[in-house]
């Protein structure tokens, strides 16, 4: 806050007489150019949404109705053309904070109108320097930081019930819902085994579960992301769950049988929690068509 | 800046004057309980006030705050039990079944852990978020239809009163005033005067039975063992309040089961376990409070103990043997058992002391007090 209060003027003035657009240019700091990053969501090629059915899905060749299809991302930026990453500037708005975005493909129709919202949202906003950019590198997930407050008084897109994952005092990373001839089958990612330190009474997670997707060989200012449900779940069987247990993958420890999959699906090790020497093995973001 | 600055005070500090909304700060709140027993301990930011109270017994008694308007708090959590429920493992508002038995709130304020077997939630602001938003499983069902829950309860005119009367602003009421206003209302269910405390406190000196004195005698004795985990003037060792200094959560495995040779619990609740993910934690819960302890059967974190004296048999056998059924097993063998459960002699007479004594730790002041009954009128 102190920091905040003892910059402002300067900024203030600075904007008042002009002066900072001439330091820039002269200092050589290219102006940021706003970017807007798309993404899309489909099965096997096929648009995903609410009220449609995905059919032959994964090993059991399955039917279902999608219920919910929600993500959080985190520590975005674009790859330039000599491979180096340059963070994103995301533009605060109730789907983003400066620290991460909520990306929302479900309108709360059909089978998702149980936990789904009208509002939709299918891309990053924010700014990077110009320049060639030949790909973009993302966490699925809330940072360790964000991800034990309290949700309720959180600011958007931080304060959904629906996000938030009250056993383990975090939010879900990643939330897609299936309803298979009305039995649900969820893949609900999130950190796991977590304990609280008494004295600072700051929570940590054994098992991260943020894999960090890098996709490259395309320009992300043209060429959406794309999330492809049905390469996540091509070794699953959505129409039989582990039984005594939560339906689909929790990513509980306790439900290796349901999440081994999956957990492969976004390039990480189960046990690990985590990506094993990179998560180059994720099947779920390619770039669209 | 400055000057902004200096006028809002004075504004600030001349309509608080005016209206007297310091006044109620200033005055403590009353928890209507003896000098002598601690006061839960509150947490910075949601001070308990007789207006939050108002506004959490209105809300906790509201079917409306549930997603499809059919379950409140108090569907499980009821009154006259002691604010526990019934059966052994309620459904939630869409049907969905539960695994564990509704616990009683009596002094969930001084749990030092809330819920069965949680190492992360020992704020009531916090676990409270489970019933509301928990989807494995569904409990109020509050997720996917919050802007639709919001807008029922602030389309009232009741709560818009109460709401502002408890925030000192004007609404719309947030789930964070929502989760702050019941935990005032939950943190006033205490029982604190129970025929034991007037005995043992020494204002009546008559309040015991002899039953009574014997089975507390048994309670406290290294023969039973009772007092290890449910000690201290809450009856369970997993207590802090607002005089704490060190905070101790415990949870143990009793031997409830035995399904493997191994220690093994039912898969579909293992405890602690499922939380922390290390094998040792196998099948611990926590001890509750035994305050009230009549009025909450079934027991155990399953409701699968219908009576106080089933609950002496299986501590008196050192856990519990199943026979048949898919939770068969020896819970008595569990190597994953508590030390303090081996087990022990009892005559029925001294069997029929104990639960004299556990029937004297009941205070009722909450129980039959309209002050922490619905207020809503009757369906």
């Amino acid at each position: 806050m102190k920091l905040i209060r003892q910059t402002l003027p300067l900024i203030c003035l600075s904007a008042v007489f002009g002066g900072c657009d001439d330091d820039a240019d002269e200092a050589g700091a290219p102006e940021a150019v706003e970017i807007r990053l798309p993404f899309t969501a489909v099965a096997d090629g096929a648009p995903v949404r609410c009220g449609e059915a995905i059919t032959e899905l994964g090993v059991g060749a399955s039917t279902a109705q999608l219920r919910d299809l929600r993500m959080y991302v985190s520590e975005i930026a674009l790859i330039n053309a000599s491979g180096a990453e340059i963070p994103v500037t995301l533009s605060p708005s109730d789907w983003q904070t400066e620290a991460l975005a909520l990306l929302d493909f479900e309108d709360g129709a059909g089978a998702c109108e149980e936990t789904g919202t009208p509002e939709m949202n299918t891309e990053l906003v924010g700014s990077v320097p110009p320049g060639e950019y030949v790909g973009v590198t993302f966490s699925v997930g809330v940072p360790d930081a964000l991800n034990h407050l309290d949700s309720a008084a959180a600011e958007s897109p931080l304060n959904l019930g629906s996000m938030y994952w009250s056993w383990q005092t975090g939010y879900k990373f990643l939330r897609f819902d299936l309803a298979v001839e009305e039995t649900p089958w969820f893949v609900h990612l999130g950190s796991t085994v977590c304990d609280r330190d008494e004295a600072s009474g700051d929570t940590s997670c054994q098992r991260s579960n943020r894999p960090r997707i890098t996709l490259t060989g395309a320009d992300p200012l043209t060429h959406a992301v794309q999330l492809d449900v049905a390469a996540l779940l091509q070794d699953s069987n959505v129409s039989e769950n582990l039984p005594d247990s939560p339906p689909g993958c929790m990513s509980s420890p306790m439900e290796p049988e349901d999440c081994v999959s999956v957990f492969e699906g976004l390039g990480m090790d189960f046990e690990a929690g985590a990506c094993e020497g990179g998560c180059g093995g994720q099947r779920l973001f390619t770039w669209a068509e | 800046m400055g000057a902004f600055k200096l006028g809002c005070g004075i504004v600030l500090a001349l309509s608080a004057a005016l209206v007297g909304c310091g006044a109620e700060e200033d005055t403590p709140f009353d928890w209507r309980i003896p000098d002598t027993f601690p006061r839960p301990e509150v947490p910075e930011g949601n001070p308990m006030t007789e207006a939050r109270f108002e506004l959490g017994r209105h809300l906790f008694y509201d079917l409306r705050l549930s997603g499809n308007g059919t379950m409140a708090c108090a569907s499980c959590h009821r009154q006259a039990h002691s604010f526990a429920d019934m059966v052994p493992t309620p459904s939630g508002s869409t049907g969905d079944p539960h695994t564990r038995n509704a616990p009683t709130l009596i002094n969930a304020g001084y749990a030092s852990s809330l819920t069965w077997a949680s190492p992360l939630l020992d704020r009531l602001e916090d676990q409270i978020k489970i019933p509301m938003f928990g989807e494995a499983p569904v409990e109020l069902g509050i997720s996917g239809h919050e802007a639709e829950v919001l807008a029922r309860l602030n389309g009232d005119p009741i709560y818009q009163r109460l709401f502002e009367d408890a925030f000192g602003t004007a609404g719309p009421m947030d789930f964070d005033h929502v989760i702050e206003a019941l935990a005032c209302f939950v943190r006033t269910l205490i029982a604190a005067d129970s025929p034991v405390d007037r005995y043992v406190y020494g204002r009546d000196l008559d309040a015991l039975s002899s039953a009574a004195l014997r089975g507390m005698d048994l309670f406290f004795s290294e023969r039973l063992e009772c007092h290890h985990c449910h000690g201290g003037f809450n009856f369970t060792a997993s207590t802090t309040h607002a005089g704490s200094t060190f905070v101790e959560r415990r949870w143990h495995n009793t031997g409830l089961y035995n399904v493997d040779g191994a220690g093994g619990y039912p898969a579909r609740d293992v405890g602690l376990m499922a939380v922390t993910h290390d094998p040792a934690d196998m099948g611990r819960f926590k001890a509750p409070t035994l305050r009230n302890v009549a009025l909450t059967a079934p027991y155990m974190h399953d409701g699968s103990v219908e009576t106080l004296s089933e609950v002496i048999d299986h501590y008196a056998a050192g856990g519990r043997h199943l026979t048949d059924g898919p939770d068969a097993g020896d819970g008595r063998l569990s190597p994953l058992k508590s030390s303090f459960i081996t087990g022990f002699e009892l005559s029925e007479g001294e069997k029929a002391d104990l639960v004299a004594f556990l029937e004297a730790l009941t205070d009722r002041r909450v129980i039959d007090d309209p002050r922490y009954a619905s207020p809503w009128p009757a369906p």
